[in-house]
């Protein structure tokens, strides 16, 4: 017998125990705000910016990039286009882990974002994108104002019934760790910061 | 109103005097009090051993002493906890008897607020005293919020808190963290006695921080191990059964 | 008498200020804890949705395995099945044998641990860092973690310095935690980039999608996955959820109850290889199926391995996580032990608490762990003891009254005997560290007797002791 079949075997063999899905979780009907998605990211440790008008868009990213001192910036390709004429570098999606890992400042967007604990969806599928969000030292992100939910079950609902399952992730600030003596240290592994930018005119 | 007492065998034995004051606020409130010499031990000793067949005999003696009670009061919230939630573990049978016996027994605050609903008895007490909770009176007996059910809004005492706050002359602290374990857990302050004083000096370091003079729970059980090692360091405030400051009146 | 733990916690947690250090650091968290889900307005009902989903899903496994490992398939994963810890390091080594690997970086993961996937690799020539900072400094300190959060928690930051020192070249005296994490962060940087594969631990994974879920705040697990081209991912048979959809009630729950955040830095969804990339899971039993089948003890495999339980736990606190000899330590732990092992310290493990019954009410999806470990003890009494005698013995003295008079009599004869140390007292393990009560003086039944007959003497209330039988 495989370790499959044997494995499923005993599972079928334990006394059934069925017991109905609870179906969809009805969360209290909150409004999102930028204040509260605001409070959430501070609270994970990034900083947010706006939400501002998108004529001045390329502005802000500009003078959040300069904020995080000299260095490479690299811009998510999908994003170039949107921004218009500037000194844009897009992300060369071909290049090698270690020249990802020179990148200072990364700018991408981010697909939905959730109030409660400032999270903010960002699809994977380029690898390069995926290795850049985790090896740049600084990662700003753009996220539409009007694409952010109250809770983390109206930003996956939100999220998905675009987005195929495929690679995505949700982030929360920047990377971090408490493990020495519980003492939080911003820029574990991933990126030492962390910027959302809103775009568009939601409550301010 | 008719209350048969239940006083569990190490009250008995080792706290007598919690459970004269038991009968005497009992008495105050207008009771009447019997004690069936019959009785000995609910069984919570065996429960926690795992030695559930003997635990089912002394069950069983408890449930036939006490079907026939309108009340059962109890000075030690951990023995209320045992016969109204474990002795539903323990299959004894009539399920219905369980139930009710389970019901009728309250720890002796429990009764004065819940069921008689006299938080004040009348007592007098002018010292600061800091209140170690009960594990089976708060998670069991809910005679008080845990501070771990933070979902809970209510912000009204359990009655454990109330009727010392109708004390007069009390000052109620509670130490920090305010409702920690205190180590003993019965048989698991013998079989792990390094790690239970470990838990109970960090309490009594934690109670010793209110100021308090005296320190007060439901259980005298908790109070012989915080006594034990207070007395060992020579250090803490000084145990006194919930019961005895009840019974603490104007008069003295 | 007393059981292994706590001769262990004396070793695990040798000094005062030992305890202090450990007990303050867990406590701690448990604080975060409570001040982060009280910002949650519906966590009743969170709580309950995500047990019953549990519930449900625990109680159709077989089904939502199938599903899962179709619907991985069908993204392009390959899924492999380990009835054992040692199947399951053969997978996991053959795979990377068979590619030539030699330099892994692996993420957290609690299954890999219990199986010992380190030294197995170890031993065949295959350098396996561990990424995750507390995972790293346990790994360089080779000892096991002691949380399962946060494994390093036992450890001081000057130990943490002079172990740097000592392996990554820190410079002396620097134990600054900021400076130590990015030391740490330097050097796994490097290993990162020349790492051949990535091995992570899944938090949950998704039936309906054949996705894997894993949450990190330091990014270590997405680089470990991001990077190279293989990608093994290792879990349990229980971490699987039916729907994406179910998803979110765990993530609001899990670090809140961990750490006190809303939610870790990274949740990564992950389903199928990257391009170019290879993606494997491990689906790995080693007990869980029997435990499944047990009705009392199946509630554990709801854990999501929070860590809630071990914080708040009196137990826990002072004895730090190795005293308990196994990858899970704290409550979770003892319910857990005598479940996958079936030697004499497992099941002395269930006794060592004191059912205060915190480690139930923290546990995000209400799993019964006091009600477990009690369940546990009516299987293996005093855990095994070979002391049944002397709760019989106690047993047929508490159900004869009279007897029970007598042996209270006798024993109050003896309280002065019974006060001091002596050998053969069996008082001693009570004497560690405490007195017995003075003496009591009359029983409250004698007391009551002579009250009922009308000598409403008053002096019991007053004062405990004095007055003698
Ligand atoms: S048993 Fe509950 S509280 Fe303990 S680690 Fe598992 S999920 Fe968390």
């Amino acid at each position: 017998m495989s370790d499959r079949a044997r494995i499923l075997d005993s599972i079928r063999r334990a006394p059934a125990a069925r017991l109905a899905h609870p179906g969809s979780y009805e969360s209290p009907a909150v409004s999102p705000s930028w204040a509260a998605f605001a409070a959430g990211l501070r609270a994970a440790g990034g900083e947010s910016h706006g939400p501002i008008a998108r004529a001045v868009l390329s502005e802000t990213i500009a003078s959040v990039c300069r904020s995080r001192g000299d260095g490479p910036v690299r811009i998510d390709p999908a994003l170039v286009s949107e921004l218009g004429p500037g000194e844009w570098v897009p992300l060369d999606l071909e290049a090698a882990p270690e020249a990802l890992a020179d990148i200072h400042v990364l700018v991408s967007r981010g697909c939905v974002g959730v109030a409660e604990n400032g999270a903010v969806a960002v699809p994977i599928v380029e690898p390069a994108l995926a290795r850049a969000l985790f090896l740049c030292q600084h990662l700003v992100l753009v996220l539409e104002v009007e694409r952010l939910e109250a809770d983390l079950h109206g930003g996956f609902a939100r999220f998905w019934s675009t987005e195929p399952a495929g690679r995505t992730v949700w982030i929360s600030g920047p990377s971090k760790t408490a493990d020495i003596e519980q003492t939080l240290v911003l820029g574990a592994h991933g990126p030492r910061t962390l910027a959302v930018i809103g775009v568009g005119d939601r409550d301010a | 109103m008719d209350v048969a007492l239940f006083i569990p065998c190490y009250v008995d034995q080792l706290a007598p005097s919690v459970g004269i004051a038991t009968v005497e606020v009992l008495e105050r409130v207008g009771c009447r009090v019997r004690y069936d010499p019959g009785q000995t031990c609910c069984g919570q000793p065996f429960v926690t051993a795992g030695e559930w067949s003997q635990a089912r005999r002394l069950a069983r003696r408890y449930l036939d002493r006490f079907a026939g009670a309108d009340a059962v009061v109890c000075p030690s919230a951990s023995c209320v906890a045992t016969v109204r939630r474990r002795y539903a573990e323990l299959s004894l049978g009539d399920t219905r008897v369980v139930k009710e016996v389970g019901a009728r027994t309250y720890e002796l605050s429990e009764f004065l607020v819940r069921v008689l609903n006299r938080p004040d008895v009348g007592a007098r007490f002018p010292y600061r005293v800091a209140l170690l909770q009960s594990c089976h009176g708060l998670r069991e007996l809910h005679l008080g919020h845990p501070s771990e059910a933070v979902e809970i809004e209510d912000s009204a005492p359990g009655p454990t808190e109330a009727v010392l706050r109708a004390v007069r002359d009390l000052e109620l602290v509670l130490p920090d963290p305010p409702d920690e374990c205190c180590g003993f857990g019965g048989l698991f302050s013998v079989q792990f006695p390094e790690i239970s004083t470990r838990i109970g000096r960090s309490r009594l370091v934690a109670l010793a921080a209110t100021g308090a003079s005296h320190v007060t729970s439901t259980d005298a059980s908790c109070l012989f191990h915080l006594e034990g090692l207070g007395r060992r360091a020579a250090f803490g405030p000084r145990p006194i059964h919930l019961a005895e400051i009840l019974a603490w009146s104007e008069e003295r | 008498m007393s059981l292994p733990l706590d001769r262990a916690a004396r070793v695990a947690l040798p000094t005062t200020e030992s305890v202090q250090h450990h007990e303050t650091a867990v406590a701690d968290l448990r604080r975060r804890r409570d001040d982060a889900l009280a910002r949650v307005p519906d966590l009743q009902a969170l709580r309950e949705h995500a047990a019953a989903i549990k519930g449900h899903t625990l109680g159709d496994l077989g089904t939502y395995l199938e599903r899962f490992e179709e619907q991985a398939r069908a993204a392009g994963a390959v899924v492999h099945w380990a009835d054992d810890a040692p199947a399951h390091n053969r997978i996991v080594h053959d795979l990377l044998a068979e590619r030539g690997v030699h330099r892994v970086a692996k993420s957290k993961s609690m299954l890999t641990e219990e199986c010992g996937l380190n030294p197995y690799l170890e031993a065949r020539g295959i350098e396996v860092v561990d990424t995750d900072l507390g995972e790293r400094i346990v790994q360089l300190e080779g000892e096991a973690p002691s949380h399962i959060v946060i494994p390093a928690i036992h450890r001081r930051r000057q130990e943490i310095g002079a172990l740097f020192h000592r392996t990554v070249g820190s410079p002396e005296g620097e134990h600054d935690p900021v400076v130590l994490t990015e030391i740490a962060r330097q050097d796994l940087r490097r290993r990162f980039l020349s790492a051949e594969a990535g091995i992570t631990g899944v938090n949950f994974a998704i039936a309906e999608t054949g996705s894997l879920v894993v949450c990190t705040n330091e990014g270590n697990a997405d680089l470990g996955m991001h990077l190279p081209s293989i990608h093994i991912a290792c879990m349990g048979i229980e971490k699987l959820l039916p729907r994406l959809e179910d998803l979110p009630a765990f993530l609001r729950l899990l670090a809140r109850s961990a750490t006190g955040q809303a939610i870790t830095a990274y949740t990564t969804v992950v389903t199928g290889p990257r391009p170019g990339g290879e993606l494997h899971i491990v689906l790995v039993d080693n007990g869980r199926s029997r435990l499944l089948a047990d009705p009392e003890q199946r509630g554990a495999l709801a854990c999501i391995r929070c860590g809630a339980c071990l914080n708040t736990c009196p137990v826990y606190r002072r004895t730090g996580g190795h005293a308990y000899n196994q990858t899970v330590p704290g409550p979770i732990g003892a319910v857990l032990a005598p479940a996958f092992r079936s030697d004499r310290e497992a099941s002395t493990l269930p006794f060592a608490s004191t059912l205060c019954g915190s480690c139930s009410a923290v546990c995000p999806v209400g799993i019964d762990l006091h009600g477990q470990l009690l369940a546990w003890r009516a299987r293996a009494p005093f855990g095994g003891g070979r002391i049944r005698w002397v709760a019989r013995l106690g047993a047929e003295v508490l159900a004869r009254p009279r007897l029970y008079r007598l042996v209270g009599g006798l024993a109050r004869l003896a309280w002065p005997l019974l006060s001091r140390r002596w050998p053969g007292n069996p008082a001693n393990a009570w004497l560690e560290g405490r007195e017995l009560p003075p003496h009591p003086g009359a029983s409250f039944r004698s007391r009551f007797r002579l009250w009922s007959q009308g000598s409403r003497s008053r002096e019991g209330s007053r004062s405990r002791g004095g007055s003698g039988e």
